[in-house]
């Protein structure tokens, strides 16, 4: 075993060991902590037996396993950037609504009546 | 109706009419940073239309405090949005006041009042939801080679993207009915939301109708014009929001 594996191996059955026992304590849904203990635990697999990686690439019809594990960080990270771009729309659409809301809330009327609160009981103001 | 339907009217006429008869009417002026315009801009606004709201769009110069020294009303974003999120803001405010017609109006001076009873005109005339305005249909001068290439290429963006076939997708100055503001949802907050616009008026089934109007292009109104790295971006975001909902 080389000082890589020899450090990365245990590095990430302890994390996989963190995952689970934070899922166990319901911190993460039992999908999602699955899904990482089994990342995780196949990351120090591959780690350990780098020649198993090969024998999946030429499975797949890649050829080598550094091919098949670029592949897979790419697809991933598209991914992931993909989900986040999804919540942090979402949450975009949540602040504009909130700020939408404030902002109508707040309406004046300006010029000899300046200072005119549209007082917020109005009920004609729509709410989102 | 649904595709360049020219509606030159006497402008200058119709918009005096529109003093008296524009009870119902709403002139949305999205703003931002515009402390230096905006006065000129509902000056003469004010003169021809009775309900006007300005959205100060979260800005960081005097343009709040201008807008309040006339009879307008002033909705103010505590942040930055972005013009569609200050266009839809404008719509809520006035569709909860009543307002049967609603005019989009930018305010950095390069709309032309007059045309406002041109597109209110139109809509009346032909019965469409949405009446449009083209300064390609209409007699708009000293536009900018560039700004004319981009315009162009948002118009066969918009039309390879929502099948709609316009000759200027993305003129601020348009006038909607009430049912016809009342069906949109204008969720991209950016500078997207002209494209927005004109995929929702095509999947709610509604009618449109472009409308010749003038832009005056000057120093002044071409100072925060789009660029085409801002169209790229754009584009960009339209592509990834079909991806992403």
């Amino acid at each position: 075993m080389t000082l890589f594996q020899a450090i990365l191996v245990p590095a990430c059955v302890l994390v996989a060991v963190v995952v689970s026992v934070r899922t166990m304590r319901g911190s993460l849904s039992h999908w999602s902590g699955l899904c990482w203990t089994v990342t995780w635990l196949a990351t120090a697999f591959f780690i350990a037996a780098p020649s198993a990686l090969t024998t999946v690439a030429r499975w797949l019809g890649i050829g080598r396993g550094a091919d098949l594990v670029l592949y897979f960080a790419v697809l991933t990270g598209l991914g992931i950037a993909l989900y986040y771009y999804g919540r942090f729309r979402r949450l975009e659409e949540l602040v504009t609504g909130l700020i939408r809301r404030e902002a109508l809330e707040g309406a004046r009327l300006g010029g000899s009546s300046s200072a005119n609160e549209l007082h917020t009981s109005d009920s004609k103001l729509p709410r989102s | 109706m649904n595709s360049g339907t020219s509606s030159r009217l006497d402008g200058a006429g119709k918009a005096a009419a529109l003093a008296s008869s524009g009870e119902h009417t709403w002139v949305i002026v999205p703003a931002f940073n515009e402390g230096s315009r905006i006065l000129r801009v509902l000056d003469e606004l004010t003169t021809v239309v009775a309900n006007v709201v300005v959205v100060d769009d979260g800005s960081t110069d005097d343009t709040g405090l201008n807008v309040l020294s006339r009879s307008v009303w002033l909705v103010t974003h505590p942040v930055n949005l972005g013009q569609g999120a200050a266009i839809q803001t404008g719509i809520d405010f006035a569709l909860a006041r009543g307002a049967a017609y609603i005019v989009t109006f930018d305010a950095d001076g390069q709309h032309r009042v007059q045309d406002i009873a041109v597109l209110l005109s139109s809509l009346e005339s032909t019965g469409a939801d949405f009446a449009l305005g083209s300064r390609f249909l209409g007699s708009t001068k000293g536009m900018p080679v560039s700004r004319r290439l981009l315009l162009k290429l948002a118009v066969v963006f918009t039309w390879v993207m929502s099948g709609v076939k316009l000759t200027d997708a993305h003129n601020g100055l348009r006038a909607m009915t009430g049912r016809g503001a009342a069906s949109l949802q204008i969720r991209h907050n950016r500078m997207e939301h002209a494209s927005e616009i004109i995929d929702q008026i095509k999947h709610s089934g509604l009618t449109y109708t472009e409308v010749p109007v003038q832009i005056r292009y000057n120093a002044d109104t071409l100072a925060k014009g789009q660029r085409m790295s801002d169209a790229i971006r754009l584009a960009l975001r339209i592509l990834l929001r079909r991806v992403v909902r």
